[in-house]
């Protein structure tokens, strides 16, 4: 049941309320909190180099993923309720950070429009047939991740699909996120040998082959680096691990194909 | 198009009362001042579409053959002289998606989903003892007598894309109509990850998976997965877990897990629409 909402109702009266399903005290919070979220967002984009990124988006997309997932927050204190928004601000801002950095690499093949290799570009606009072959690989592909088993379905959705920080993955699948690159690195060598061969491999499919543990312990660092956003090169990546470079340049090619098809706009 | 006062067998058409893409519904009476009824028409621009044809007739066949205090009553059928099959069904105006809607997108008290739900397990249920898969079960297929959650009697409709499996299958399919391997049939919002995947295979829990997200709907007062792109909402059904605490406290800890076990992504998991029946029954 709603209450009316004052301007003297502290940040933890509003946070009982909306907890007990008062969506006035629920908006109230937001608003209340909107111009530090607005403050937080500026001071962290400060940090970066100048982009096209705006404080007023990741201020927005944190606002907006603290509301859905406000079931989530535990807290009772003002303090409690600033930090769990400075998490989810910075998840939001590392994400984002990623976000452009690959739309920054895909930008390197771009040309002049008013150059002579202008014309040979191919217009961007698919054809159906084209459009209709993107569809039934995108299909194929989530369809393959769907079969896996299930925590390495849950880690390869999480970690590489919803793209969330691997920290955050372990503490939702309660596991230590050595134990989430564990699952990811299973499951994309098994996700390749169904792609690639058409194998149903199974969690013991002996055909699904061997995880080494140096392969594991850098995807990790892998993760990590990407999670701190920072703009990680796969080819510089995989030169620093020549005990496992073979696996490891492998499982960074299934995820750069399997963050090709990530989804882009949801409410979740 | 049939002007009012047309005759169809022992109708008489009083107005066309929607257009759909497929057919249109006329309201009709089976005699001046006798009962209303819904006379279903497949448009005329569908008729040399031998699946369209096939889907309509074998739904047809389907109704003729059930008889169930929740599923809608098919009165007559056949085909108009110029061709087009039609179908006469009771007269029930309203539908779920009208009365959530008209609730300005509310959701449904617990009981009044509840009492829905339980109907439509009812329907389904017994659709799967005779081998019948619904495969479309929404809003818009729930049709009810009155406006009014509490008391209204809810029936199943809209069978064509309905499946027939096992020996009864040649019985009641008048004619076959492909299901075409891994053409995705059904409605985005309320299929499961296997309809998803290859619909030929989806068995009766795709029907559970649809009644939970249906059921999650009327309790939240929106949809469990919210994309506006197909692959988005793929990627939802297949691999996200469904937002639970948006069903809210007054929902029964019961229903919620009965929900939550409803919404399973594979379907060993999910329980039989008997279960559901019981489960439901058991809500407070």
């Amino acid at each position: 049941m709603n209450q009316r909402v004052r301007l003297g109702d502290s940040v933890e009266e509003l946070i009982e309320r909306a907890r007990s399903g008062d969506s006035e005290a629920m908006e109230a919070l937001f608003r209340r909190c909107r111009p530090r979220i607005d403050e937080l967002a500026a001071r962290r984009l400060a940090r970066r180099p100048p982009s096209s990124m705006r404080p007023s988006d990741i201020a927005q997309e944190t606002a907006l993923r603290a509301f859905n997932r406000f079931s989530t927050f535990k807290g009772t204190t003002e303090a409690e309720w600033l930090s769990w928004l400075m998490s989810i601000l910075e998840t939001t801002a590392a994400l984002s950070f990623r976000h452009a950095g690959r739309q920054k690499r895909d930008d390197r093949g771009a040309v002049p429009v008013d150059g002579p290799e202008a014309a040979k570009v191919p217009a961007s606009e698919r054809s159906p047939s084209q459009a209709a072959a993107l569809e039934e690989a995108w299909q194929s592909a989530f369809a393959h991740i769907f079969q896996l088993p299930d925590e390495q379905r849950q880690a390869i959705w999480l970690c590489h699909l919803r793209e969330l920080r691997v920290a955050e993955v372990a503490e939702r699948m309660g596991k230590t996120e050595a134990a989430i690159a564990g699952l990811v690195q299973r499951g994309l060598k098994a996700l390749r040998l169904r792609m690639t061969d058409g194998a149903v491999a199974e969690p013991s499919d002996a055909r699904v082959p061997a995880a080494s543990e140096d392969a594991a312990l850098a995807l990790l660092t892998y993760l990590r680096r990407r999670d701190a956003g920072g703009d990680v090169d796969p080819a510089a990546f995989v030169a620093e691990h020549p005990a496992c470079a073979d696996e490891l340049r492998d499982m960074l090619d299934w995820i750069t194909r399997i963050q090709a098809i990530r989804p882009t706009r949801f409410e979740a | 198009m049939l002007l009012p006062g047309s005759r169809v067998g022992e109708y008489e058409v009083a107005r066309l009362a929607a257009a759909g893409a497929m057919c249109d519904v006329y309201e009709a009476r089976q005699a001046p001042g006798g009962r209303r009824v819904a006379l279903k028409v497949l448009n005329e621009s569908w008729c040399l579409q031998g699946d369209v044809v096939g889907r309509f007739l074998n739904e047809a066949r389907l109704l003729q053959g059930i008889r169930h205090p929740h599923v809608v009553a098919l009165l007559a059928c056949g085909s108009l002289p110029n061709g087009p099959p039609y179908m006469v069904l009771e007269w029930l105006p309203i539908s779920l998606a009208d009365a959530l809607s008209g609730a300005a997108g509310r959701a449904a008290t617990p009981a009044e989903a509840v009492r829905v739900a339980l109907q439509m397990a009812d329907a389904l249920g017994a659709l799967h003892e005779r081998g019948i898969i619904h495969r479309d079960l929404k809003p818009e297929n729930v049709l009810l007598d009155v406006n009014d959650l509490a008391v209204a009697h809810s029936r199943l409709a809209d069978f064509g894309l309905a499946k027939v499996r096992g020996a009864q299958a040649t019985d009641i399919a008048a004619v076959h109509v492909s299901t075409g391997g891994s053409v995705a049939l059904g409605t985005w919002d309320y299929m499961a990850p296997e309809q998803w995947i290859k619909s030929k295979d989806a068995g009766p829990k795709a029907d559970v998976y649809a009644l939970g997200v249906l059921l999650f709907q009327m309790l939240a007062g929106r949809l469990p997965f919210r994309a506006e792109q197909p692959k988005d909402l793929m990627c939802l059904h297949l691999f996200e877990d469904p937002p639970l605490h948006l069903l809210g406290e007054r929902t029964p800890a019961v229903v919620r897990d009965l929900v939550a076990r409803m919404l399973s992504k594979t379907a060993p998991a999910r329980p039989s629409m008997q279960e559901v029946l019981a489960g439901l029954s058991e809500a407070p």
